[in-house]
């Protein structure tokens, strides 16, 4: 090997040991970013979508006109508000959708949700959407519009849908960490009881031992309003009203946290008298 | 001579990279793990009887449960508040003509 290919060869290792050390740190920032976006993504979202409340007037307005005079002018400024109108939801539904994959980025990073097929769908989406947002530009009559309305009314209707799985699963995996930790510490409390062998006959203890054991069973009935949970989000499809079954789902997420609230504070009172 | 000697360097240097990015992986998932909206409790070992002191001082055991039920009490106020946000927001998709 001569000089020049020698220092040739020393150059290209330290590239390489430069990027192995540099790819870990890259990832973090990523994956780190990926965590602390939905709050900023929400907020652009939220923004986007006053932006496109604020056309929805001058939209009625054009169209009023339109279907009072009918003269071509007319058409041309309700079309030219229509698609300015359309552009801003088009943006607004983008931004929507990156916040939902976020949301269900956390929940698999958090709560161990472990399905891809809404990520897919999401991503298909969103593909569906950025494309559509170039197309608004060229639309060039109201029956072109209409049609391009429709398309995109049947596309939000999967989004929609997407929205309310992403709150059931948050939800429902939410409740069933938490069921899983309080479970943990009950085990906790009973080792306790069980290696305090000098207590036996000890009626404050055996009076606190008794609410242990009472409050424990509670922690089965969670299971049954998880259950019927989990039957409401198979429930959600296109063609249900979700806006009820997300409502039904939520009361038996109620439900669930009541008990889990009462559950952990009579632990605390039991830990409290154990002092 | 030289090339064996840079060989044997890359060798050495791959592992640190590889120990490293190991060491940063599991240093960052640690940190994501702090950031749980519902963290995940560790079941340990029964309490030894030996260590429960007479005195009135709150055992180590009777602590962490006390700590965990805390941290569940935190995790189910965030788990109360809905999230309306994913309550999917109203579009118009009629011209109305």
């Amino acid at each position: 090997m001569n000089k020049a290919a020698k220092y040739k060869f020393l150059e290209t290792c330290i590239v390489l040991i430069l990027m192995l050390f540099l790819f870990p740190s890259f990832l973090e920032k990523r994956s780190y970013g990926l965590e602390q976006n939905h709050a900023e993504l929400y907020q652009k979202f939220s923004q986007s979508y006053q932006k496109y409340q604020t056309l929805i007037d001058p939209f009625v307005t054009q169209k009023n006109q339109y279907l009072a005079y009918r003269s071509l002018q007319a058409q041309v400024d309700f079309l030219n508000s229509a698609k300015s109108l359309i552009s801003a939801e088009v943006e607004s539904i983008v931004l929507y959708v990156q916040f939902l994959k976020s949301i269900l980025a956390e929940a698999t990073a958090v709560l161990n949700y472990r399905e891809n097929y809404l990520y897919v769908n999401l991503d298909k989406e969103l593909d569906y959407f950025l494309l559509q947002q170039t197309k608004v530009a060229s639309l060039s009559s109201l029956g072109e519009t209409k049609d391009f309305l429709k398309d995109l009314q049947s596309h939000y209707q999967n989004v929609s849908l997407f929205a309310y799985q992403v709150k059931a699963i948050v939800e429902i995996y939410s409740v069933d960490k938490t069921l899983g930790n309080l479970k943990t510490v009950s085990d906790k409390i009973e080792n306790y009881f069980g290696s305090q062998q000098n207590w036996e006959g000890n009626l404050h203890i055996d009076s606190a031992k008794e609410v242990f054991l009472k409050e424990r069973a509670e922690l089965d009935k969670i299971n049954i309003h998880l259950n019927t949970a989990r039957e409401y989000e198979s429930k959600l499809s296109t063609r249900e009203r979700n806006k009820d079954i997300a409502k039904d789902l939520r009361r038996e997420i109620d439900s669930c946290v009541d008990i889990l609230e009462r559950v952990n504070s009579s632990y605390l009172d039991v830990v409290n008298s154990l002092k | 001579m030289m090339k064996k000697l840079l060989m044997l360097l890359l060798a050495i240097l791959f592992i640190l990279a590889l120990v490293y990015m190991f060491v940063r992986f599991e240093k960052n998932n640690r940190f994501s793990e702090n950031k749980v909206r519902v963290e995940e409790l560790s079941p340990t070992a029964p309490p030894d009887v030996s260590l429960v002191s007479p005195t009135p001082t709150i055992s180590p055991e009777l602590q962490e449960i006390e700590n965990d039920l805390k941290n569940i009490e935190k995790d189910l106020q965030k788990v109360k508040s809905e999230d309306n946000r994913l309550v999917p927001p109203e579009f118009i998709f009629d011209l109305g003509v």
